[in-house]
């Protein structure tokens, strides 16, 4: 699971660990975030994202392992030496400061010349479109504008790296949209390497050059938006990204198909895979919902079929989507329906029969 | 529909007289053209003030408990403070212990203490009975003021805006000066009034441990013997219960300023 050494690394995780009494928060993480990138760590609640980023800020030290930020090791390097900037989920803005004192408390200590300091003030405020409110307190500021004097106040420090925990959480759903554009259009108007720390898979997606998922302190997988969602490694990647139907099953053929006898349905097909796999393993078929077809004639060859029961059917305007339930398969099977503006909507009534298709190469094969 | 008088008014209406009636009665005596303090009152006089602002020695105590509860009032606040942000900012091994010691002056009758202190300055430390050892027993007792208010104000307010100070560049003591400092302010100025005001009123520690200058409630109780200085002690007193009155009502507005600010 472990990437290629890249060109130019920004960050380097070796063997990461951080404990909290018995409990290991973050267990063992190794991976490379490139100069310029912007990197998300993805997972729920827990599963050691947040923790992770404090250690890159240095405002948590791991139990063992070690960081590397710009070539330099990180151990003993408290958060106040370190060329990282974080915006917090919170936002942390200092209620005793205006919105210039709150954007500048980073610069006072480097005592620039007081022109100098206002420019890069002005610049930054103008960078997250908050001129005209220098002079505002901070309550009163909005979440939104709240977010952005902390995104100014810490890009102002012009970090190396800029570290994000869940900065868009505390917002509401169209504001949360807009500032996902601006941020991304931000992170290239800078060239800053984001990370950036989230538990809402559709803004990581958006947002980001790659993704880390984790779970209980491990990463699962680090890979693009498509990869993530084209090729899975794990159940768990493929369940927490998108939505994924499985067909339990045995393999029982390896060559440059996988078969899998998957009981009552009978026998399925999908590519080979990178992972190890021997006849006799236990494996999930995995295919998602839009890959699948409503078949109405007969089954071409290298194509699965199976057959359920429609149970419910949702018109979305643009798709459909239906619910099948099919005999030996415990979770409702998910179809999306693309409309091609010819068929019409809810050709297939509940309760009615339904033969369900995918080419064998749309499949994937999960072993865990 | 609202009742506006119902037996817990009536309740709390006595309970209040029965609770600050007596105070009340001491500006009141103050100001009676008698020199006992009894009813019926004769007429309105300010001699007994002038009395008072004519007793030298009266003056000298009241002079007295105000350079002890100042500089009380500021050392168990800047001591108060490092403690408050250590119980309250960092995982202390047997924090909670250091936290229960460091209150048990609420709770240990005064008088105890006094006799330990008693028996330690003169018996074991051989050190001469002064305003110095009074002061010294009023900052045992204040601090636990001083923390508890200290801390409370402390536990109110984000603590990742220190930890954002530190991410913007400064260090343990510039997060302290520019971020933890201005934001603790009003509990500063409230624990610096309560401690002032303890200090002030404490009898029993500067009775025992007082040499020949006494505080003002040392003083006062000395002439309670003499039933002709009473008059000029209620006018004192008076005058004392307003400017208390004052700094208290300070001190809790302060208070409740900085609880407002904090969810903003």
């Amino acid at each position: 699971m472990m990437t290629e050494p890249m060109a130019d690394t920004i960050i380097s995780l070796k063997d990461v660990r951080r404990d909290f009494g018995p409990v290991a928060a973050v267990d063992g993480v190794s991976f490379d975030i490139a100069r310029g990138e912007f990197f998300s760590m993805l997972g729920p609640s827990g599963c050691g994202k947040t923790t992770l980023l404090r250690m890159l800020a240095g405002l948590d030290q791991p139990t063992a392992g070690s960081i590397l930020l710009d070539g330099q090791p990180m151990a003993g390097v408290p958060a106040n030496l370190r060329p990282t900037n974080m915006v917090f989920q919170s936002y942390a803005i200092f209620p005793h400061l205006n919105v210039v004192e709150n954007v500048s408390y980073g610069l006072k200590r480097l005592k620039l010349a007081r022109a100098e300091e206002k420019a890069r003030v002005d610049q930054a405020l103008a960078l997250v479109k908050l001129e005209g409110y220098e002079q505002r307190g901070a309550h009163q500021l909005s979440g939104g504008q709240r977010q952005r004097v902390a995104l100014a106040r810490a890009l102002v420090c012009r970090p190396k790296v800029l570290l994000l925990d869940e900065p868009l959480g505390a917002l509401d759903k169209k504001l949360r949209e807009e500032m996902q554009v601006e941020l991304r259009s931000l992170q290239r108007s800078v060239g800053i390497t984001f990370v950036f720390v989230t538990h809402d898979q559709e803004e990581a997606l958006t947002l980001s050059d790659r993704i880390a998922v984790m779970a209980r302190g491990k990463v699962l997988q680090i890979d693009t938006a498509t990869g993530l969602y084209e090729r899975p490694y794990c159940r768990e990647v493929a369940e927490f990204i998108g939505t994924m139907n499985l067909f339990a099953g045995r393999v029982t053929k390896i060559g440059h198909e996988i078969s899998v006898d998957a009981g009552s349905i009978g026998t399925l097909r999908a590519p080979a895979s990178e992972a190890r796999i021997s006849v006799g393993d236990a494996v999930h078929v995995a295919v998602r919902p839009e890959k699948l077809s409503v078949l109405t004639g007969k089954a071409r060859t290298g194509t699965n079929v199976v057959t359920g029961k429609l149970v419910a059917s949702t018109y979305l305007g643009d798709r459909s989507r239906y619910l099948v339930q099919v005999p030996g398969v415990p979770a409702p099977v998910s179809v999306s329906l693309q409309h091609d503006g010819q068929h019409a909507a809810g050709v297939a009534l509940p309760g009615s029969k339904i033969n369900l298709a995918w080419p064998a190469s749309a499949g994937i094969v999960l072993t865990a | 529909m609202r009742k506006i008088f119902t037996p817990l008014t009536l309740y709390a209406i006595l309970f209040t007289v029965f609770l600050y009636g007596p105070v009340l009665l001491m500006p009141l005596f103050s100001f009676n053209d008698n020199t006992f303090a009894v009813f019926p009152l004769k007429g309105f006089t300010l001699k007994h003030y002038a009395s008072m602002a004519a007793n030298g020695s009266m003056l000298g105590a009241l002079w007295n408990s105000l350079v002890v509860a100042t500089i009380v009032a500021v050392i168990a606040t800047a001591v108060g403070l490092p403690t408050a942000i250590a119980l309250t900012r960092y995982r202390l091994r047997g924090g909670g212990a250091i936290a229960a010691a460091l209150m048990l002056p609420l709770v240990v009758p005064s008088i105890i203490f006094a006799v330990a202190l008693l028996v330690i300055l003169v018996r074991i430390l051989n050190v001469e009975l002064s305003l110095l050892t009074v002061g010294a027993s009023h900052v045992f007792i204040c601090l636990p003021f001083a923390i508890m208010v200290l801390m409370s104000r402390l536990e109110g307010f984000d603590k990742s805006l220190e930890e954002a100070s530190r991410d913007l560049g400064e260090d343990g003591w510039g997060t302290f000066r520019r971020v933890t400092l201005p934001l603790a302010w009003p509990a500063v100025i409230s624990s610096l009034l309560m401690c002032f005001i303890i200090s002030f009123d404490e009898f029993v520690m500067a009775f025992f441990l007082s040499g020949t200058d006494p505080t003002l409630p040392v003083f006062l109780f000395g002439q309670l013997r003499f039933p002709n200085k009473l008059p000029g002690v209620l006018a004192l007193g008076s005058l004392i219960l307003l400017v208390s009155t004052i700094l208290v009502v300070a001190a809790e507005l302060l208070r409740r300023r900085g609880v407002q600010e904090k969810p903003a």
